[in-house]
């Protein structure tokens, strides 16, 4: 059965073209890569860290829940937020900018509250003389950390059909930057509020602005070939 | 045959209910098409452009206020569906799907070519094409109806369009602009609200 007009050109010339490439695809089944490749990726990293470094010295005094717990709701918590950027890119599926924005800051203050927590629990400073190395490798690490999420995120992305590149680009680096962070935290032992702002809340941001360019600079690229194959106005 | 002729149950009674029956008849049917066009059915395809032509080609023209440019946009739509069929999640309704497609290349075209719209370019032949609600149609004559509804911006149209012309959900049309259900409601309410008014003030 089919109700295609009859003596369409549109069709017949759209017939031609989708018929040289009319290979099976298969659908877009997001959610399990992305719950795929943040297990894989959290624990790939845990077990490297722990073989390297070992766990954070305080680890006992935070107990389970101040350890393995929160770090694990803050991978879930980043695990939604990723979640909700990829849906983005499912057309007709778009959540409103209030929504998308309000979730972003809603799941960052997770961190806040987590590395609060952590401080009341355990507080423990840098040594004097060493916080700006220590600062420094400690943002090397989240990056690292948050690299393959980021890289893997975007690229979903792309799949789709994102209707706010640049906004999705950011929450999609905040994601990863947030669930880098909950595995760094189970190594990291140093909760001061200024070495937590400075190497832990600085590259989730960092990665969120990395995750909006990556998107604009994707947005860019796709209105210059929409202009190359439209010809003109 | 991947499209199945099988009749529904016979509980309906009344026009109301036998209409939203066909409906969903119809939307079951593009959704099993829309399954088979990513399995790599042509036929589906063509179904699928049979379905959704129309419809696509009067929103884009409501969107663009010009035909070529809607003509274009409508090919574009299309092709861009084919690219992204994997985006399609089976047996969510495809009509939104579809819709957010069509919205989408209009906004890159729009953003590419940094285009304005203007309703004074769109002819005479165009605005009797676009379909408004039919409630607003019976106010007064099909020009002055038309007129009135080009001083709607963009915002207040597009949700007035897509409800009560093109039958979507608020639910639905929140997912193919990217605002809340009770914006996209408030916005189409609104926009009769205007027309019935400028409508009424002009007559």
């Amino acid at each position: 059965m089919s109700s295609a007009l009859p003596d369409d050109p549109l069709l017949e010339s759209l017939r031609s073209r989708v018929a040289e490439d009319l290979a099976p695809v298969r659908p877009y089944r997001w959610a399990s890569r992305l719950v795929a490749a943040i297990v894989l990726v959290a624990l790939g990293a845990i077990l490297l860290l722990w073989m390297w470094l070992g766990p954070r010295e305080d680890i006992e005094r935070l107990g389970g829940f101040g350890a393995w717990g929160l770090s694990i709701f803050q991978i879930s918590c980043a695990g939604g937020l990723l979640s909700l950027a990829l849906a983005q890119s499912l057309p007709g599926r778009w959540a409103s900018f209030g929504r998308i924005v309000g979730l972003g800051a809603l799941t960052f203050s997770v961190h806040g509250w987590i590395s609060g927590w952590t401080h009341v629990a355990s507080p423990v400073w840098p040594s004097t003389g060493s916080e700006i190395r220590l600062a420094l490798f400690c943002l090397a690490a989240e990056l690292t950390l948050a690299l393959p999420l980021i890289s893997w995120s975007l690229w979903l992305l792309r799949q789709g059909m994102p209707f706010r590149p640049a906004m999705l680009g950011a929450i999609a680096g905040l994601g990863a930057g947030l669930v880098g962070d909950a595995v760094w935290r189970l190594f990291c032992p140093y909760s001061s509020p200024g070495h937590v702002i400075s190497s832990h809340s600085l590259p989730i941001l960092l990665l969120a602005g990395a995750g909006a360019l990556a998107g604009l600079l994707w947005d860019r690229r796709r209105q210059h070939r929409w202009r190359e194959r439209s010809g003109g106005p | 045959m991947w499209i199945s002729d099988s009749r529904a149950g016979e509980a309906f009674e009344g026009p109301a209910a036998r209409e939203m029956s066909s409906r969903s008849e119809a939307a079951d049917r593009l959704a099993a098409a829309m399954a088979s066009y990513q399995q790599g059915s042509l036929e589906a395809f063509e179904y699928i452009y049979g379905s959704l032509s129309r419809d696509l080609r009067k929103y884009l023209l409501s969107l663009t206020l010009s035909a070529p440019l809607a003509e274009d946009l409508l090919q574009e739509t299309f092709l861009q569906i084919h690219r992204s069929r994997g985006t399609y999640l089976h047996p969510r309704p495809v009509r939104p799907w579809a819709f957010g497609i069509a919205r989408n290349v209009y906004l890159m075209d729009r953003r590419a070519w940094r285009r304005k719209r203007s309703l004074e370019n769109a002819g005479e032949d165009l605005l009797l094409e676009l379909g408004l609600p039919a409630a607003v149609e019976k106010l007064a004559d099909r020009d002055l109806v038309r007129r009135s509804f080009g001083c709607l911006s963009p915002d207040q149209q597009e949700p007035l369009l897509l409800h009560h012309v093109w039958g979507f959900s608020f639910r639905e049309i929140g997912g193919m602009l990217g605002i809340r259900e009770g914006t996209a409601k408030v916005r189409a309410h609104r926009a009769l609200e205007k027309l019935r008014t400028l409508v009424e003030k002009s007559s």
